[in-house]
């Protein structure tokens, strides 16, 4: 089966991030596929390169990244969202004229729509709340 | 049609989905959601005769409350959780 999930919770005070990480390492081994990821809301923060937890903590953004570049997700990014806290690709850093961008390699910035999209065309959406 | 309604935590969004599950669904509680096992044992009690309940193993663990063996309740791991996905249609998710 097709699978997307949608991911609502920030890295640092919700268990969003690392449960919808756990469950899309299992839809994998399970010999599902996943065409999207998308990060909503505070889900944001799991696309900021800037993200340095301490050492023996894991780094989601770093994770995500792997995930989705090895197996060829689409990881994306609520632009609105991503704009009001501070998420930004170095086109829209360029838009707005700020001082530098943070959104890790492998995720893109894009619209609502895109969610509405993986609802219809996927067999499963599954969301991680906040 | 058979859903899968997660639970991450309890007060209203476990209320809310007690509202809406129908009988043959499934209900997963995961994250916060597994303190239920403590904190309403007996609204799950009731529950299980209609509904199959499940818990997140790694969320239980995470929390120490495992000793909840008198509710018949089934621990399930994430390729569970996946599981559960396939076979329920649609997937609600109480957050």
């Amino acid at each position: 089966m097709n699978y997307a999930l949608a991911v609502y919770g920030a890295t640092g005070n919700s268990q969003a991030g690392q449960t919808a990480l756990s469950f899309a390492k299992a839809v994998l081994a399970s010999g599902h596929s996943i065409s999207r990821i998308f990060f909503y809301q505070d889900g944001v923060q799991n696309a900021s390169s800037l993200s340095n937890p301490p050492q023996d903590e894991v780094n989601l953004p770093s994770e995500w990244q792997a995930l989705v570049q090895q197996h060829g997700i689409d990881a994306v990014v609520c632009i609105a969202a991503a704009l009001r806290r501070g998420i930004v690709d170095a086109g829209e850093a360029e838009r707005y004229q700020l001082p530098a961008n943070n959104l890790a390699e492998g995720f893109e910035l894009s619209g609502l729509g895109q969610l509405l999209e993986s609802l219809i065309e996927t067999d499963r959406l599954i969301t991680f709340g906040a | 049609m058979a859903t899968l309604h997660t639970v991450n935590k309890n007060g209203q969004p476990l209320e809310l989905c007690l509202r809406v599950v129908n009988k043959g669904d499934s209900l997963l509680l995961i994250e916060d959601g597994v303190y239920a096992l403590f904190e309403v044992p007996d609204i799950l009690a009731e529950l299980i005769k209609d509904v199959s309940l499940y818990v997140l193993e790694a969320d239980v663990l995470a929390r120490g409350v495992s000793n909840r063996n008198e509710l018949e309740i089934e621990l399930v791991d994430y390729q569970g959780f996946v599981s559960l996905t396939e076979t329920n249609e649609k997937t609600l998710s109480w957050f």
